[in-house]
């Protein structure tokens, strides 16, 4: 496994240094609870890839057969039972008979299929995700394998999930807060992995009282799963959300702001499973308890909390922390069992199904890196090269120049708008992405036109 | 009551103008008439002619109709063949004898041929699994069939007629013509499932190496062992269909690619003699593998081979002894590996999205409706496979089945690659190939013995069959299986009958990956009997 390294590309200047094995966490002071308690913290970050594809799409054109097929009875309805029966977009089963969200129809536009002991070719699921280990600083591994991961649940149309679990296409990485970002002290956390794999359909509780509707529409989208050691430490108030020097937040919250993760927890774009555990300070760490199912950033911090809070008490009384999953109720404020690790499900990986070889022919990784990374999310690098090749840090740029960080969206976006009324001759073509406050102002402007941007 | 419903299949010219009128007249009918998919290897139960079938066995397809057709299909009706109907099949092709059907069991066309009707029941063999339907309507000409009474366990050859007002479609493989008069079905081999209903039936089964025919639209039971397969009356046939079917197909991945493939047929030329007679083998190395003479070889078997290898020998083969040591373990391997990814493979099949879905599940455990769902809607075979499957892939068995059966697929692919001639073209290491004692074919029988009686099939509470469980049934695949793993050419031809019963016997003949020159020749040769 070779690792890639980036170096000086045209204007914009990344960090050549990859992460390999540990490295010290910050030395901040710890902020512990009752003197004594320090919460760990870990995220599994599951990132919808803006893509048009999916990630193993077929060809065939689903409109007319659904029309054609889609009946009342059950037992006539069309369905995918081919060899790759890889996701089935568009048919909507007789119990979902509402019109769901339709989010992204796959337009293939490479096929890539799932195959054993063969290649996939690549396609723009697989650029992205090298991007996005790229910019965490990760070591991008140019053959990777897919697993098959076996469970049972009607979002999950065939039995099986393919991820990469045991081979994914970069480990290592950095992910580098700073207090610009919401903490309270510079913190480093290490990414574990980063891996690609399909998503699940969507299950829709609400709609129908007593019916689970299945929105497969969602199948077979690419997943970047992001894996983060569990460098994050809570601060945790008692009786209080200590939201914003959570750094467990900030770390999502600048995951969000990639170019290439749509952002927005509300709509499942992206998803998080947070791995909580308390120790004392100078102590081995304590059990960890998986939290799932947490759809927003402010559930996220009161679910840490509550765990937290929790886990506290369990071990004040003397009891130990068994290894759970557990949901979070928003009306309790508490987290509840979903299952302990005896009713665990065994995955029945079969492992190792296929692999995925990049950079098959002569294409080089700097030139699609520099193809796609014009305005890349790297803010502060970014800012430090476009301000004539200044490479001090950004906070300090900053303050020289009397700019002021815009936290707001609105105004990040009047701002650009003003920007872009007022030099109409140097901007030929401008596009704006909001979603869940993040704002690229001018992503695709000129390059002769630039606007530092700093984005919180 | 017994009803008799006697199918006549007029001759191809009928065949081709009824094609023509059904489609011009039956509009939204094309779709089902023609049949259209190699996708569905498994079982429908037929919609009004067996309403007295008390099992309803897999309905999750019952109505189904495919919205495309399959590669090779598709490939066939370019190429202007007559899709006459499907045939059927041991349910999702899970079987070695073609008695797990919703339809029931096939017969064996040579039970007709004794002039004694179908026979008894004690007597009636079977035709050979899973693709035995394909085998025993090409192997009878599709004359007629006839269906004795509703709950019987009928032979259905030829589904197409039109007293009929519904067509009657059971599944799986397709049966074709082709211009000129050309009959022959396809099958899909996984571990030999075509090549053991040919031996049984007295046809041409041909197996491709993995890779030559396009997968896109074959139901998938196990991905790394799946190929489509056919059954041709002769060689001739066979090479005539393979050529039309076997292309590249960008939708399934792990078709050869086209530069691989003319890597492949650059570097195995093939073998021809130098006369260019089909008789002449002058040349030619024919290895016997050692290992294939296990003790369950009939001895009628046994001579039949020998036969076969005195017949090439006399036409100027040379005969070379060979051998494979790992052979003997790829069986277990095959089972394991063809199970655990059948259990993926069919894990779709739940019951939520389409399909059958049982009545009785509750909903409030996440995995109660999956139970009873799966095994109302599987056949017993099918639930053996996926419950061995999903355990080889259990956490705690992982590494003692899945992971070692993987290193025995790998070692008997070495075996193979060990004696041929050529190298491997798609090894990225090839290994060194002794060539002084290289082969180009291996000679083995198909099958350790003729078609088994179809009550020693059923294993049985009182004495009277002779199979005491399910899995002695597995043995039989054991000449077969190794080529499935290895993922090489092989081709089996009828060679003869045996003294004892009169039922057929083929021998197979396997070469290296991509050589399928080399194997269509020497079985041209070899059927010259």
């Amino acid at each position: 496994m070779h690792a890639i390294h980036l170096s000086r590309l045209g204007r914009v200047a990344l960090h050549t240094s990859s992460v390999r094995g540990a490295r010290a966490v910050n030395n901040a002071p710890r902020a512990l609870v009752n003197g004594k308690w320090e919460a760990v913290v870990g995220l599994e970050v599951h990132a919808q890839i803006d893509s048009r594809t999916k990630l193993f799409s077929g060809k065939w054109a689903y409109k007319c057969v659904v029309g054609n097929y889609a009946t009342k009875d059950v037992n006539s309805l069309v369905s995918l039972v081919s060899v790759f029966a890889l996701s089935i977009p568009d048919i909507v089963q007789r119990a979902c008979e509402h019109q769901c969200v339709r989010y992204r129809r796959s337009v293939p536009r490479r096929v890539a299929s799932e195959c054993h002991g063969r290649s996939i070719r690549r396609s723009t699921c697989v650029d992205l995700a090298v991007m996005t280990a790229l910019a965490l600083k990760a070591d991008v591994h140019l053959r990777s394998s897919f697993d098959r991961k076996h469970y049972f649940y009607p979002d999950l149309p065939q039995g099986y999930q393919i991820t990469q679990h045991y081979e994914p296409i970069s480990t290592g990485g950095l992910i580098a807060l700073t207090e610009l970002d919401g903490v309270s002290y510079p913190l480093e956390v290490r990414v574990e992995q980063l891996q690609l794999e399909q998503d699940t359909g969507k299950s829709l509780y609400d709609m129908v009282p007593g019916i689970t509707l299945v929105d497969l529409n969602r199948a077979g989208t690419g997943l970047m799963e992001i894996v983060t050691r569990p460098d994050m430490r809570c601060i945790v108030v008692r009786g209080g959300i200590g939201g914003e020097e959570d750094a467990g937040t900030a770390a999502v919250c600048w995951i969000v702001e990639w170019e290439y993760g749509r952002g927005g927890c509300a709509f499942g774009s992206m998803r998080c499973d947070v791995n909580v555990s308390v120790h004392e300070v100078d102590t081995p760490f304590g059990t960890r308890c998986e939290l799932k199912n947490l759809n927003s950033v402010r559930f996220l911090t009161m679910a840490i909390d509550a765990e937290v809070r929790r886990q506290i008490e369990v071990l004040e009384q003397g009891g130990t922390v068994m290894q759970e999953t557990r949901g979070y109720d928003v009306v309790a404020g508490k987290t509840f069992r979903l299952r302990s690790k005896e009713t665990a499900p065994d995955y029945r990986w079969i492992q190792r199904l296929f692999t995925l070889s990049l950079f098959a022919g002569n294409e080089n990784l700097s030139e699609i890196v520099s193809a796609r990374l014009r305005a890349g999310k790297i803010g502060k690098d970014v800012l430090a090269v476009m301000i004539d090749g200044d490479v001090r840090p950004a906070a300090e740029i900053v303050e020289e120049k009397g700019w002021h960080v815009v936290g707001d969206a609105a105004e990040l976006r009047k701002v650009c708008e003003d920007l872009v009324a007022n030099n109409k001759d140097k901007v030929s073509r401008c596009t704006f992405f909001t979603s869940a406050g993040l704002v690229h102002p001018c992503a695709r402007c000129l390059t002769s036109f630039r606007k530092p941007r700093l984005i919180r | 009551m017994a009803k008799w419903w006697v199918i006549f299949i007029a001759d191809i010219f009928w065949k081709s103008t009824v094609k023509s009128r059904w489609s011009a007249s039956r509009g939204e009918r094309q779709l089902l008439y023609d049949a259209d998919q190699l996708v569905v290897r498994i079982c429908h139960s037929q919609r009004i002619l067996h309403q007295s079938t008390s099992r309803v066995t897999f309905t999750y397809v019952q109505d189904f109709t495919s919205p495309y057709d399959a590669t090779v299909v598709h490939l066939l009706r370019k190429a202007r063949a007559v899709v006459m109907g499907k045939t059927n099949l041991d349910e999702f092709g899970m079987g070695s004898a073609n008695i797990y059907s919703t339809f029931g069991p096939v017969y064996n066309p040579h039970d007709l041929g004794k002039g004694q009707g179908l026979g008894s029941p004690s007597e009636r063999r079977v035709a050979g699994g899973s693709s035995g339907g394909s085998a025993a309507a090409v192997a009878s000409g599709m004359c007629f069939a006839t269906r004795t009474n509703w709950s019987a366990c009928v032979i259905q050859i030829m589904v197409v007629c039109r007293l009929q007002t519904t067509p009657i479609w059971s599944t799986s493989s397709i049966l074709f013509l082709c211009r000129p008069y050309i009959t022959g079905a396809l099958g899909s081999d996984t571990g030999g499932s075509v090549r053991l209903p040919a031996s049984y039936c007295g046809i041409v089964g041909f197996k491709p190496s993995y890779g030559r025919c396009s997968r896109w639209g074959l139901i998938a039971y196990a991905n790394s062992l799946d190929t489509v397969g056919l059954l041709a009356r002769t060689v001739r046939d066979a090479e005539i269909v393979y050529d039309i079917i076997s292309e590249h197909d960008d939708r399934d991945p792990t078709s050869m690619p086209i530069d691989i493939k003319k890597h492949v047929d650059a570097i195995a030329p093939g073998f021809e003699s130098i006369t260019g007679d089909l008789e002449d083998l002058t040349g030619l190395r024919i290895g016997i593998p050692q290992e294939y003479f296990v003790s369950e070889l009939a001895p009628a078997i046994v001579q039949l081979w020998r036969d076969g290898i005195a017949h090439l020998r006399d036409r100027g083969a040379t005969i070379v002894p060979v051998s494979m040591p790992n052979t003997r373990h790829a069986l277990s391997a095959y089972y394991v590996l063809a199970s655990a990814e059948a259990s993926s493979n069919l894990a779709r099949f739940d019951g939520l999205r389409y399909g059958h879905r049982s009545d009785k599940g509750s909903f409030k455990n996440d995995t109660l409706p999956y139970a009873d769902t799966r095994t109302e809607g599987f056949g017993p075979e099918v639930r053996r496979r996926i419950i061995l499957g999903t355990y080889v892939l259990t956490a705690g068995s992982y590494k003692n089945y899945f992971l070692q059966a993987q290193k025995v697929r790998r070692l008997v692919q070495e075996d193979f690659d060990h004696v041929f001639l050529f190298p491997n073209p798609v090894h990225h290491h090839p290994l060194p190939t002794d060539t002084s004692s290289g082969v180009h074919v291996l000679l083995t029988p198909a099958a350790i013995s003729t078609a088994p009686k179809m009550q020693d099939c059923f294993p049985s509470a009182d004495e009277t069959s002779n199979a005491k469980n399910p899995v002695d049934a597995y043995v039989g695949d054991v000449m077969t299986v190794p080529a499935s793993l290895a993922g090489i050419p092989a081709i089996v031809v009828p060679f003869g009958a045996s003294p004892l019963d009169g039922y057929p016997i083929g021998l197979q003949l396997m070469a290296q990956y991509g050589d399928e020159r080399t194997l269509l020749r020497v079985a041209a040769t070899l059927e010259r009997r």
